[in-house]
């Protein structure tokens, strides 16, 4: 526990110090929604039946833009060979990255769920529904995290990450955008998207976490 | 007293692809001993030390510290210090940052005042709140060194890669005077310094066509 703390200790130092992915994620963000904005026509189509579908494609690019870097001063710097010989768990310091990018990740959220309510005029009507769309953040982020240190260190591994997380991703993200649709109350709940979309994060996360060290070794 | 050896290995070999670079490779250092490691460029320095920490798996052979397989993954590994070409400190943090950060993984009983000691001898007491990466190289090197030589006390064996290099002439006197001298302290230095070997080595390895040389001082 005492290790854990030292490297989120750190990870949150370096979050506070550089902004660069959070702004860049936030920027894309509402790039997109204002051009969902500008291009669809709310007079033909209800926002409320594609909002979902389009917000979570946008959270999912974000969360590239947000995790890609992770692991880019522990790689070039050999920072992760200082924590080796220290005997430090390589599944520590996945942990503790994955939650800097979760915090990131759920300040982008916030920021455009927001700004989608605003320029589409929704509102929220399931308030319940927050938690398992957190938990669902949880699980693509951490996913997006422990697979990066892959797509940073050669073009080969940017187009397979992509390759690997994309599948990987889609049974969460149809659960993330059935569980939306509840959220700003177009249907009702669904049991088995909101039990899926826990399951499948859960395991995703921990899957990850476990994965990583593997993909550091080689 | 004839101690007994801290660092073994045996029948090391390493290979790039097809192509071998280390052949053979058979030692042992006994604790409080000084390693010089030489050879020319590219010859394998660099990735001995790196098989030696464990950071780099060999093709084949054992290296053990203090009597523990260093490319076992399951176990924990025996305390020992490292600095080699990475720079092993986080860039957007400040010198004490960094620090802070290495000592509180370390077993050290009081942190703050073992990093303020090795700023007062490398002289780098008034960077401390700089940030890494607008340090020139040469200051970022004794922040390096400091990092490595932060749980000295309890380490087995100090493997240091061209500790020197980008260091000005009081940093290279301090690290010769002040570290490599310490009688417990046994150290393993890849260097092209070798003007100055016989001030502080006991003992010269000499990499030379995949193989080693030994050479008793």
């Amino acid at each position: 526990m005492k290790k854990m703390r030292i490297l989120f200790k750190k990870d949150f130092l370096i979050s506070r110090k550089e902004f660069n992915s959070l702004f860049s994620g936030i920027a894309f963000g509402l790039t997109s929604i204002i051009f969902y904005n500008l291009t669809i026509d709310l007079f033909m189509l209800d926002a409320k039946t594609i909002l979902p579908g389009l917000l979570w494609i946008t959270f999912l690019f974000c969360g590239i833009l947000v995790t890609n870097k992770s692991f880019e001063q522990e790689l070039d710097n050999g920072i992760i060979y200082a924590l080796k010989i220290l005997n430090v768990p390589f599944t520590l310091i996945a942990i503790s990255k994955t939650t800097t990018n979760f915090l990131f990740i759920l300040i982008i959220e916030s920021v455009l769920l927001l700004a989608a309510l605003l320029f589409f005029n929704i509102q929220i009507v399931d308030f319940r529904m927050i938690l398992p769309i957190i938990i669902i953040s949880l699980g693509m982020i951490s996913l997006l995290t422990c697979l990066s240190p892959l797509s940073y260190k050669n073009q080969s591994g940017t187009f397979l990450t992509y390759i690997i997380v994309v599948p990987l991703l889609i049974p969460l993200l149809l659960a993330a955008t059935r569980i939306t649709f509840v959220l700003i109350g177009l249907i009702d709940v669904e049991q088995h998207w909101l039990l899926l979309g826990t399951l499948f994060s859960f395991w995703q996360t921990i899957m990850s976490i476990i994965l990583f060290q593997f993909i550091i070794d080689e | 007293m004839n101690k007994a050896p801290i660092l073994i290995t045996s029948n090391l070999n390493k290979n790039f692809g097809n192509q071998p670079v280390l052949e053979n490779i058979n030692f042992e250092v006994k604790k409080g001993e000084k390693i010089a490691l030489i050879g020319e460029n590219g010859t394998g320095k660099t990735t001995l030390i790196k098989i030696i920490s464990g950071l780099l798996k060999p093709t084949s052979g054992i290296v053990q510290i203090d009597e523990c397989d260093m490319h076992n993954n399951n176990i924990e590994k025996p305390a020992i210090g490292i600095c080699i070409d990475e720079l092993m400190l986080e860039q957007r943090l400040s010198v004490f940052e960094n620090l802070e950060f290495y000592a509180k993984l370390m077993p050290i009983k009081n942190p703050t005042n073992e990093i303020g000691k090795l700023l007062e001898i490398f002289a780098c007491n008034h960077i401390v709140n700089a940030q890494i990466d607008l340090l020139s190289s040469g200051m970022q090197q004794r922040i390096n060194l400091i990092r490595s030589l932060l749980n000295i006390k309890e380490q087995k064996i100090l493997l240091l890669d061209e500790p020197t290099k980008n260091l000005d002439h009081n940093s290279k006197k301090t690290l010769m005077n002040k570290i490599f001298c310490k009688d417990d302290l046994t150290i393993i230095v890849a260097t092209h310094d070798i003007d100055n070997i016989s001030s502080w080595a006991s003992k010269i390895i000499e990499i030379k066509n995949n193989k080693i040389e030994i050479k008793e001082i």
